[in-house]
């Protein structure tokens, strides 16, 4: 007999893998045979390819087929998933619950993150705006800041043809006020946002003009742009167009009216003044002086150009225009707008560690509610082994049954999903009050969208992994031999899930505990001064011809204790000095330090304690002219021995250390104190700006009365010596409180978060205990016919989960104090971690876990053992 | 009763002809070599399986051969409402050919 000749192996396989199944074997053949006669009639080339092509032409009905009984099986797992969701309703409802409110926590997370990520996006050339940071080298280490001198803008498009375009921005203080008075007739407010740049500032950034020329608007020095709200504060519904109103008593028109700044802009203003505002004033040489830093500065670059290239072009450029340049030594470099909000001016990570915080948290969260599903699932599998076995016996293989498991976890999942929809879209009122945003549900955002869908298929696919892989590893014979069901056998893994679930919930319970503590301690911390009834209120410079009769008017009211002066904004240390010198300082040694202005009862308004030497006098007329005091962080980074009685020279005018003062912390105490030299007379042409008055509530039995009258009396008072300045005060303490809303948020959401974590992992915890009560009933029942009390019992039920919980401290401990020290490292004031936040969270974690177990094992061990055991 | 096609009642007629071994490429084989025509294998492999789903044929596996690398045919037979369906199949085109006259040019 010759030698049949055969298809080719790899064909023969594809064939066969195509046929329907009950097809397969007879059908093979038929084409085996058919190939055999071609190949012997028509040669071997022309018999592959007949067979190459029936395979082609079956390739459709495959696909036909396959898709129709995948439809018919999943139809059938979710039948039988949606049967058991009814019948075990209280599992069910843990389940769902826990699923629903984890993607809840992931999807507000990611609607979070994703306006953080998306800050300053709106502009239309976002990617090409660059800001121009500076670094300084000082006694020390290194300092960046994110302001330039005022000439560094147009240098730099005139000298550098990568420069595309450049602006100029001053935040108000070039005004020479800290608050900016406007005033329309009778109407007058004043506004904090105020800003000065030139017309390239609307060409760089995308603030859409409602109303006027963004070329021309800027061009005259006496013209104005607001924004839409503060257009309509002024004018109302009339058209504000080519109107005047006063800006600190000048009058400017208005030409323009832009749309309000969106609430993800790090430039913030509503009202826009031309630089060249202040020509002609006193104030107008800061527009050409290179050694003050006191203005933002934006540029565009050409096409192609690269930002490290451009960056060692320009990068000593200060040096090199600064005639003066001596004791601080500025590089400049490019800084991109994306990275303005996140990340900190030297390029670390910034507020993006909240980013990276609070993801992680929202996939802890996730997991540990996919955690429970896969407890609940496992610990109920021996409901399900028969049904795993008979699937198995008719002819299930393993894949089948994997794409069961996961065909019902996705169920959970998408119901999981609905709910949780239904809660981001209630509760995000609540959750933008919490986190200080108006995040709204825009769901025609295509990444949002994408990232919903993959937060339910990874809930999904998570929960769903470990139950699949095992309960499709049951063997049928085992199971449907026995006559119990044996599903519920030990499985370590469920222990570890146990743990893991609680070392997270531990690992939070630290995080919150610490933060917490941090931001206590920054709210109370000894700061060196009073802040108590103190309140503040701008003034302009213009009045220190009155100043003398207006403080006695106001010290008229026995309960107004004092009043003062400082030439800073209340909480501002004051502008950084330019040279600075005193008797044996080394020469080497760079400072630079603030020069606050004040007058002789600054230190007593605010309770500062003088450590060294004296107060300012008005016996010592010296003093009005040469008195410094330093506070002690000036004395310390200047390394001065026995300062009092020092000479010193600022800014070229001579004088002596008359005392040294406890520091003041008015800036928060994430940032280090400033060196502070206060003086009493100009050294470079400040003005005051800031008025303190301390007011008496002391021995009062009705603080709120007397400082309510007080009030009314500091008004009358200013109404009179300064009729056209509004009358707008704000209490010091609650300013330096203001300064710690992003830390008291970001405490707000941990706790929150926590809190859920934890409600998530008992609720695991709790479905999980009831489960092995149940399994047990008999057990408890024969134990107590036998004498067991009841106290032995809720032991005995109690003792295992207690053991996890302890051994999940021992993973949470070292975790939790790696990245609450890295926190607490961008504090320059921070608490000290302590053993004591460890085993107190590690108390309240396993009080919880106990309460939550003792609540289903008491009642599984008051059971009536009669009950129990009737069935036997 | 659905009357049944050309090609139904030919590959009817072929189970009938090849008794025991009618399986797919038998039948094909006997259709081409009756007709003299190339038939192929998707052709009659549809109304094999449509007159299974009808009940008018059965299959059941037969033995396996050498030649079909060890594979078991798929025998068809006749069932009962499939003869009764090729007997009115037959009785219908009787009456119709009976008074047929083979064609003959000498009758112009």
């Amino acid at each position: 007999m010759s030698r049949r000749s055969r298809p080719l192996k790899i064909l023969e396989f594809f064939l066969k893998n195509i046929i329907l199944y009950e097809d397969q074997e007879n059908l093979a053949g038929d084409f085996e045979e058919m190939y055999e006669r071609i190949s012997g009639k028509n040669g071997k080339a022309l018999a592959l390819l007949w067979y190459s092509l029936q395979i082609i032409k079956l390739i459709p009905s495959y696909f036909k087929n396959y898709t129709y009984w995948s439809l018919a099986m999943i139809k059938n797992y979710l039948k039988i998933a949606f049967r058991n969701l009814t019948r075990q309703k209280g599992y069910s409802l843990i389940n769902i619950t826990g699923l629903a409110v984890g993607m809840a926590c992931a999807i507000f997370i990611l609607l979070w993150a994703q306006d953080e990520l998306n800050y300053d996006g709106f502009h239309q050339n976002k990617d090409n705006i660059f800001r121009v940071a500076t670094l300084f080298y000082e006694e020390g280490g290194t300092f960046h800041g994110a302001q330039t001198p005022a000439p560094v803008a147009s240098f730099l498009k005139n000298n550098f043809p990568e420069i595309q375009k450049s602006t100029t921005v001053n935040f108000g203080w070039l005004t020479g006020n800290s608050r900016n008075i406007i005033k329309l007739g009778e109407k007058s407010f004043y506004t904090d946002d105020l800003i000065l740049t030139d017309p390239s500032f609307f060409d760089i950034f995308s603030f859409p003009f409602l109303q006027g020329d963004k070329k021309t608007a800027l061009e005259n020095p006496n013209s104005v742009i607001l924004t839409h709200s503060t257009a309509e504060k002024c004018f109302g519904s009339e058209d504000p167009m080519n109107k005047t109103i006063q800006v600190d008593g000048n009058p400017v028109t208005v030409t323009g009216v832009i749309a309000d700044v969106p609430q993800n802009s790090h430039l913030r203003f509503d009202v826009v003044l031309p630089l060249i505002y202040v020509r002609n004033t006193n104030r107008e040489f800061f527009l050409t002086k290179w050694d003050s830093y006191g203005f933002a500065t934006y540029v565009t670059l050409q096409d192609g150009v690269a930002i490290n290239e451009i960056n060692q072009k320009i990068d000593d450029l200060i040096r090199k225009n600064d005639p003066n340049f001596g004791d601080t030594a500025a590089y400049i470099f490019l800084q991109s707008l994306s990275k303005i909000r996140l990340f900190n001016v030297d390029g670390s990570v910034g507020f993006m560690r909240y980013v990276y915080i609070f993801s992680t948290i929202a996939l802890i969260i996730l997991l540990i509610a996919c955690v429970n599903y896969m407890n609940l699932s496992t610990a109920r599998s021996g409901k399900r082994a028969k049904e795993i076995s008979l699937r198995k016996v008719v002819g299930s293989k393993r894949a089948n049954i994997i794409w069961q498991f996961f065909s019902e976890s996705m169920l959970y999942a998408c119901i999981s999903f609905l709910i949780s929809m239904l809660i981001v879209i209630l509760l995000l009122p609540q959750f933008n009050e919490l986190t200080g945003k108006q995040i709204s549900f825009n769901s025609a955002n295509p990444g949002l969208l994408f990232g919903l869908f993959v937060v339910a298929l990874f809930t999904g696919i998570i929960a769903g992994s470990y139950p699949a892989l095992y309960l499709s590893s049951f063997i049928p014979i085992e199971i449907l031999n026995k006559s119990k069901s044996t599903g519920a056998k030990k499985s370590p893994l469920r222990k570890i899930l146990v743990v893991f679930q609680f070392s997270l919930s531990i690992g939070l319970i630290i995080c919150m505990t610490i933060v917490s503590a941090q931001v206590g301690y920054m709210r109370d911390a000894e700061i060196g001064f009073e802040k108590e009834n103190v309140i503040t209120l701008p003034i302009s410079g213009k009045i220190e011809n009155i100043v003398e009769s207006f403080k006695n008017e106001l010290k008229q009211n026995p309960d107004i204790v004092n009043v003062s002066l400082k030439s800073t904004s209340p909480l501002s240390p004051g502008g950084t000095s330019g040279t600075i010198s005193w008797e044996g300082k080394n020469p080497d040694l760079k400072v630079n330090w603030s020069l606050p202005m004040v007058d002789h009862d600054y230190f007593k308004i605010l309770n500062m304690k003088i450590v060294d030497g004296r107060d300012f006098s008005r016996e010592i007329k010296s003093d009005l002219q040469e008195g410094f005091i330093l506070n002690e962080e000036a004395v310390r980074q200047g390394n001065i021995q026995n300062p009092v009685g020092k000479q010193i020279t600022v800014n070229s005018k001579n004088g002596i250390i008359i005392g040294v003062v406890k520091n003041a912390k008015l800036n928060s105490l994430r940032f280090a104190i400033s060196p502070q030299a206060y003086h009493l007379s100009k050294t470079m042409g400040e003005q005051f700006q800031t008025l303190f008055i301390k007011i008496d509530s002391g021995e009062d039995d009705h603080p709120f009365n007397t400082i309510t009258a007080s009030l009314a009396h500091i008004e009358r008072v200013w109404k009179k010596f300064m009729p056209d300045s509004p009358f707008e005060y704000r209490f010091l303490d609650e300013m330096l409180e203001n300064q710690y809303r992003t830390e008291i948020r970001i405490s707000r959401i941990l706790n929150t978060f926590t809190f859920l974590a934890i409600f998530l992992s008992c609720l695991g915890l709790l479905g999980l205990t009831s489960f092995m009560a149940e399994q047990r009933t008999k057990e408890i029942g024969v134990r107590k016919v036998l004498g067991a009390s009841i106290t032995g019992i809720v032991i005995l039920l109690s003792k295992e989960f207690a053991k996890w919980v302890l051994l999940a401290n021992l993973i949470a401990w070292p975790l939790a104090y790696y990245f609450m020290s890295q926190w607490l490292q961008e504090f320059s004031y921070r608490i000290d971690i302590g053993i004591g936040t460890f085993i107190a969270s590690a108390v309240i974690a396993f009080i919880i876990a106990l309460l939550t177990v003792s609540f289903l094992s008491i009642k599984a061990a008051l059971a009536n053992p009669i009950e129990s055991l009737r069935y036997e | 009763m659905k009357s049944l096609t050309r090609k139904e009642e030919l590959i009817m007629l072929s189970i009938l002809n090849l008794k025991n071994n009618a399986y797919l490429v038998a039948i094909v084989d006997h259709l081409s070599q009756a007709t003299d025509k190339k038939v192929s294998l998707t052709s009659v492999h549809l109304p094999l399986n449509r007159l299974e789903k009808n009940g008018l044929i059965q299959s059941a596996f037969g033995e396996a051969t050498a030649v079909r690398g060890g594979r078991r045919k798929k025998i068809y037979t006749i069932t009962k409402p499939g003869f009764e369906a090729l007997e009115e199949h037959k009785r219908i085109s009787d009456l119709l050919w009976e008074n047929y006259v083979k064609y003959s040019s000498s009758k112009d």
